[in-house]
């Protein structure tokens, strides 16, 4: 009705009343009837009229096979359990023998079931997940894996120019060409809820979407939050969204069929927590009693950053009550005094709070990238700072977004920016803290393209997932997603080679808000 | 999510009456308007656009009600006014569904839009050097140039006048440490005449207001405003048909930005100045005229934050217009010739400049002894690489003496600006690739003029495309892409009536429908944000030689705030009343008071700008009796 009010009023021509047929999101393309991804749709890979061949996916619009697989000629192969390329391409295992371990044997072993020759766990088995491929299992499709015989997805990436949200197989570095179908406007912070339920932030919709996977990604349903969330963290049934432009934490309880704000005291269900005007609260995280949020502060307008950001709040579970611990008087190994800490990412781990300081001067780095570690004191009242911030190593700046893996931090780094352009003038980075030692891992590794590569940008760094036993870290100067070993910090999918996930729109420009992995 | 706010709004508004229906109510009464309109105005733009939709504001004669610039605007039917946080503080214009930087404002002819903004901040036009406001609404490329797709606000100064001197001086006060003087003084000089006039504005904008979460009101800080104006004009004939007019005018303001609501500043200041001139020489050519005219204008703008770096820009327009009219058979022709060039000077970018060339021809053909006009136009303008065409045509039929029906159907487009293509600063980054924006629109409407009543309606659809928005530009910063597609249509409504000499009666009202056409399934068919549904107005004014009083409400409905429609900022509505007398009928003094907001209505503007509540002015004003003729 709409359209047609201006339609009848004039004429047809005009205000896009000649406009019909399928509208496809701003990364897709028209390939017939259908709207694709060519960057990851096996049936149009990179051109409409590309398609995969058989077991091939589609990445960064070019056919291959996942990265745990093997071209054997049209094929892509597991040469760890193929009984015709068992170890490598073309070295069949002799009749009557299954292939494991890439090993010809004359049975499999312990759990192993054979399927068509192949020593595989169903539980796990993208091939033949919950069973023998042809004997009431399923082969998992693109992007992915299996999840207790189950097939699923296993990682999630939202796009925030486009809106897209994206799956993928982990294991597989392959992203899924299915996507949300309701997707939300600009996410900027993902979190799960149980195993089967993916919670993604909207920052202009200032909306909580809750999506169930096992009813269909593109089912959703949306929750009113505040102005400007900017990160999201969930325990149990719990959920803590920073709202960065109310000044607001909204902690909201789940109870079927959805979520509801958790009443304050007597102040009813309605209200959020009020952690002040110019706060800029940036990140939460989940404790024992408590939820710890990160003030950033006021770097964009004159709101007297030095008194009303810098903080870590803690936020009673029980009553919602807040206590707040200063950071400012802290040793920022800053060279001027300009330098502000800037909270961000936090995690907390065995009575301590990690917080990642940005380290800001206005816009830029001031200074290197620190870890501040407080103390939960355990009497409800607030953290106590537990010595000076930790530097993260050179190559750090502008700490943001965290990750705890039992003993180990990783911190998102970067990139750093030019104080009067804003423009990224050097890459950004993955640092890692050992929490217990409190000294770094391993030197931050720089997202920067190899000397002498064309066409390729320097990354930045937004935010981490870990999932297959590897490090997923968005990019925040376009729309990939770097992969990183956990262990060592080797940069394993770099600026050069990463998984590309969010094309821009038409001439414009996206990047990776946040990746989470599934529980 | 919102509810499609269906309620009739009130219907609205003001004057509204065009010059021909303003002589006459000022007919043979000279005392009861100190401020006479008599001396040929400086050339309003309206006249170029007859088959326009255009509405005048009669400023002059409602210089007692106080009201900014931005409050006159807003009372014709079509215009949209953001305001960002009560007196003295930033306002910007949308017409027909146009953004700020899709309409042109006009100082006398003069483009004052803002090269880094894009946009022009109403507030800073003190009202009280203005004689009239032209509204003139729909997609006018053709006659206006580049920037005119929602339409054309012309601001016309005051005149000057012949005579012996005379002077108009008020001083107001009120609410929120506001304080303001204006000045005007006139004389005849030899055979010309001149006008200077000075307006000086102070306010502390402390209003209470709000605060999120909060159970109380506090006061508004760091929204403080200071402005200083003057004018200079100076007409004069030169014999033999000809005329010269020149304008200079000055204005330098400073003030807070108090921010949002959830973000307050206390201390990041704006501080803006301007100069304009102009100086217009015409001569009468056999049936038309010639009329040559040089302009200069200069914008100055610094902002200062607490944690970011200041902002300074120097924004530089000159260039000469030249316009012939002239009337062959029954062809009215308008030639006009136009070269100009701008220069942005500002922080963190090498200084840019832009040649403007134009190349526009108007014909008014008349038909059946002038019942039918046929007005086609088309101009070329080419701004430095980008270069378009803006063709029109109009109809207008005249069956009666009392009614005209009109319809046009025109294009236009926008050039980016300079911001838009190179300046990197603060938040905002800039992308040399850029596409001019292009707008292609059509409406239709009718006046009926029936003896002290006057109504007129219209129609109108346009359609937007390669529009250029901001995306965030991570992880802080936004950049403009031509990333959007939009459809715009409406309906406008005015009635005027004066049942007796001192009554004037007069409602506006407008709808909207808007319709986001990005190909993009997050946006398709949602409503455009910042595009209330329906504005309209009451407005009732008393005017005689001893009293005059009006009252007036306005009102609008809500608005998303984003393309998504999720949040949106309420409907709200604008009421004032005032009065002033003249207590010894000898003196030419005048008494008064006005009050707005009467229900002390809390509510926002856009991006959580907290709106003054109720608020009490009185003046006091000595205006001598103008002579009937210059």
């Amino acid at each position: 009705m709409k359209r047609l009010i201006p339609c009848a009023f004039l004429f047809a021509a005009l205000a896009g009343c000649g406009n019909t047929g399928i509208i496809c999101s701003d990364t897709e393309v028209r390939c017939g009837n259908t709207c694709a991804n060519l960057q990851t749709n096996p049936d149009y890979c990179g051109s409409c009229g590309q398609a995969c061949p058989t077991g091939f996916v589609c990445q960064s619009g070019a056919c291959t096979c996942p990265s745990d697989l093997k071209a054997c000629g049209q094929s892509c192969v597991n040469t760890q359990n193929s009984v015709a390329n068992c170890g490598g391409c073309g070295q069949a295992c002799p009749v009557g023998q299954v292939c494991e371990s890439g090993t010809c044997k004359s049975s499999c072993s312990g759990s192993s079931v054979t399927c068509g020759g192949s020593c595989v766990d169903p539980t796990s088995d993208r091939e033949n997940c919950g069973g023998c491929a042809d004997g009431g299992g399923t082969v998992c499709g693109q992007g992915q894996t299996c999840l207790n015989g189950v097939c699923g997805s296993d990682l999630f990436a939202a796009c925030y120019n486009s809106g897209e949200l994206y799956a993928l197989d982990a294991k597989g570095e392959v992203a899924s060409p299915q996507k949300a179908t309701a997707p939300p406007t600009n996410p900027v912070g993902l979190a799960f809820h149980g195993h089967d339920q993916l919670e993604a932030i909207d920052l202009t919709a200032a909306s909580l979407y809750t999506f169930d996977l096992d009813g269909g990604f593109g089912a959703s349903t949306s929750f009113a939050i505040g102005q400007g969330p900017n990160a999201i963290a969930i325990s149990g049934d719990t959920a803590a969204v920073t709202n960065s432009t109310d000044g607001t934490l909204d902690v909201l309880g789940y109870a079927t069929p959805g979520w509801a704000r958790r009443c304050a005291g007597d102040a009813g269900c309605t209200a959020s927590v009020n952690l002040g005007a110019s706060t800029f609260p940036q990140y939460a995280a989940f404790g024992p009693d408590a939820i710890y949020v990160s003030l950033q502060g006021d770097t964009f307008a004159g709101g007297n950053p030095d008194t009303v950001g810098n903080k870590v709040v803690r936020v009673a579970l029980a009553d919602l009550s807040t206590q707040s611990t200063e950071l400012n008087g802290l040793d920022l190994q800053a060279p001027d005094a300009g330098t502000q800490p800037r909270p961000q990412g936090l995690a907390y781990a065995n009575g301590q709070v990690f917080v990642a300081l940005a380290n800001l001067a206005g816009y830029t780095a001031g200074a290197p990238g620190l870890v501040a570690v407080l103390d939960e004191p355990g009497d409800g009242g607030a953290l106590v700072p537990h010595g000076q911030p930790i530097a993260l190593g050179a190559g750090c700046v502008n700490a943001g977004a965290v990750l705890l893996n039992g003993t180990t931090l990783y911190v998102a780094c970067g990139p750093q920016y030019d104080p009067v352009t804003y423009a990224p003038v050097k890459p950004g980075a993955l640092a890692a803290l050992d929490t217990v030692t409190l000294q770094p891992a391993f030197p931050p590794r720089p997202f920067a393209c190899p000397s002498g590569a064309t066409g390729c940008v320097n990354g930045g760094a937004s935010r981490i997932a870990l999932a297959a036993g590897k490090l997923f870290v968005g990019d925040t100067a376009d729309g990939r997603l770097f992969v990183v070993d956990p262990d060592g910090g080797t940069l394993e999918r770099g600026p050069d080679h990463a998984l590309t996930l969010c094309p821009a729109p038409d001439g414009g420009f996206n990047f990776i808000s946040d990746v989470v992995a599934r529980p | 999510m919102r509810a499609r706010f269906a309620i009739a709004m009130l219907g609205l508004c003001c004057a509204l009456a065009p010059a021909n229906a303003r002589s006459q109510g000022a007919g043979g009464e000279a005392e009861l308007q100190p401020v006479v309109i008599e001396a040929p105005p400086a050339p309003g733009e309206a006249d170029r656009a007859p088959a326009a939709a255009t509405t005048v504001i009669d400023v002059a004669s409602q210089a007692a009600e106080g009201r900014s610039t931005p409050e006159l605007v807003a009372r014709a039917p079509g215009a949209i006014v953001h305001s960002y946080g009560g007196p003295g503080q930033m306002a910007t214009l949308s017409l027909r569904g146009a953004s700020s930087a899709q309409c042109v404002v006009l100082l006398d002819g003069v483009p004052i839009t803002n090269a880094l903004t894009g946009t022009v901040d109403l507030a800073s036009l003190p009202p009280s050097f203005l004689d009239r406001i032209e509204v003139v609404r729909g997609v006018v490329g053709p006659l206006y140039g580049p920037g005119a797709l929602g339409g054309v606000v012309n601001l016309v100064s005051r005149p000057a006048r012949g005579g012996p001197p005379a002077i108009d001086a008020e001083m107001r006060g009120g609410s929120f440490g506001t304080g303001e003087l204006r000045l005007a003084a006139s004389s005849g000089i030899g055979a010309g005449s001149a006008l200077v006039a000075f307006d000086g504005l102070s306010t502390a904008g402390d209003f209470g207001y709000r605060p999120i979460n909060a159970t109380d009101d506090v006061a508004r800080a760091n929204n403080d405003a200071r402005q200083l104006a003057g004018l200079g004009r100076f007409a004069t004939p030169l014999g033999a048909g000809g005329t010269l007019d020149v304008l200079v005018q000055l204005e330098r303001g400073e003030r807070g930005l108090a921010g949002s609501i959830q973000n307050p500043s206390a201390s990041d200041r704006l501080g803006d100045g301007r100069f304009t001139a102009t100086g217009r020489l015409t001569q009468a050519v056999g049936p038309g005229a010639v009329e040559l005219r040089a302009f200069a204008r200069q914008d100055a703008l610094d902002v200062t934050y607490a944690s970011r770096l200041p902002l300074h820009e120097l924004d530089t327009l000159a260039g000469a217009e030249g316009r012939l009219r002239t009337r062959v058979g029954h062809h009215g022709l308008s030639l006009v010739v136009r070269a100009a060039g701008e220069q942005l000077a500002a922080d963190g970018s090498p200084d840019r400049s832009r040649p403007d060339l134009a190349l526009g021809a108007t014909d008014e053909w008349l038909l059946f002894d002038g019942a039918l006009s046929v007005l086609p136009a088309l101009r070329v303008d080419r701004i430095d690489r980008f270069a378009g065409v803006s063709p029109q045509l109009a109809l207008a039929f005249r069956p009666t003496d009392a009614l005209e029906l009109r319809g046009s159907l025109g294009q236009s487009w926008r050039a980016p600006t300079f911001a838009e293509l190179y300046l990197d600063q603060g938040l905002l980054t800039s992308n040399p690739d850029l596409r001019p924006e292009r707008a292609l629109g059509a409406d239709l409407g009718a006046t009926l003029e029936l003896g002290p009543v006057r109504a007129s309606a219209s129609g109108f659809a346009s359609e937007y495309v390669d529009l250029i928005e901001y995306e965030l530009y991570p992880p802080f910063r936004a950049k403009p892409f031509n990333v959007g597609t939009a459809g715009i249509a409406g309906a406008e409504a005015e009635l005027s009536a004066r049942p007796r000499r001192e009554l004037e009666l007069s409602a506006v009202y407008t709808r909207q429908w808007t319709a986001d056409l990005y190909d993009d399934v997050r946006f398709y068919q949602h409503e455009l944000p910042y595009h209330p549904h329906h504005r309209g107005g009451l407005r009732a004014a008393w005017t005689a030689s001893r009293l005059t009083a009006h009252a007036e409400a306005f009102a609008q409905s809500a608005q998303y705030l984003s393309r998504a429609n999720t949040a949106a900022v309420g409907a709200r509505v604008d009421t004032a009343a005032g009065l002033a007398f003249r207590p010894i009928a000898k003196e030419p003094i005048w008494l008064g008071a006005e009050a707005q907001n009467l229900f002390d209505v809390r509510s926002q503007d856009l991006y959580g700008y907290p709106l003054p509540g109720r608020a009490l002015f009185a003046l006091v004003r000595i205006a001598t009796p103008q002579p009937e003729h210059p």
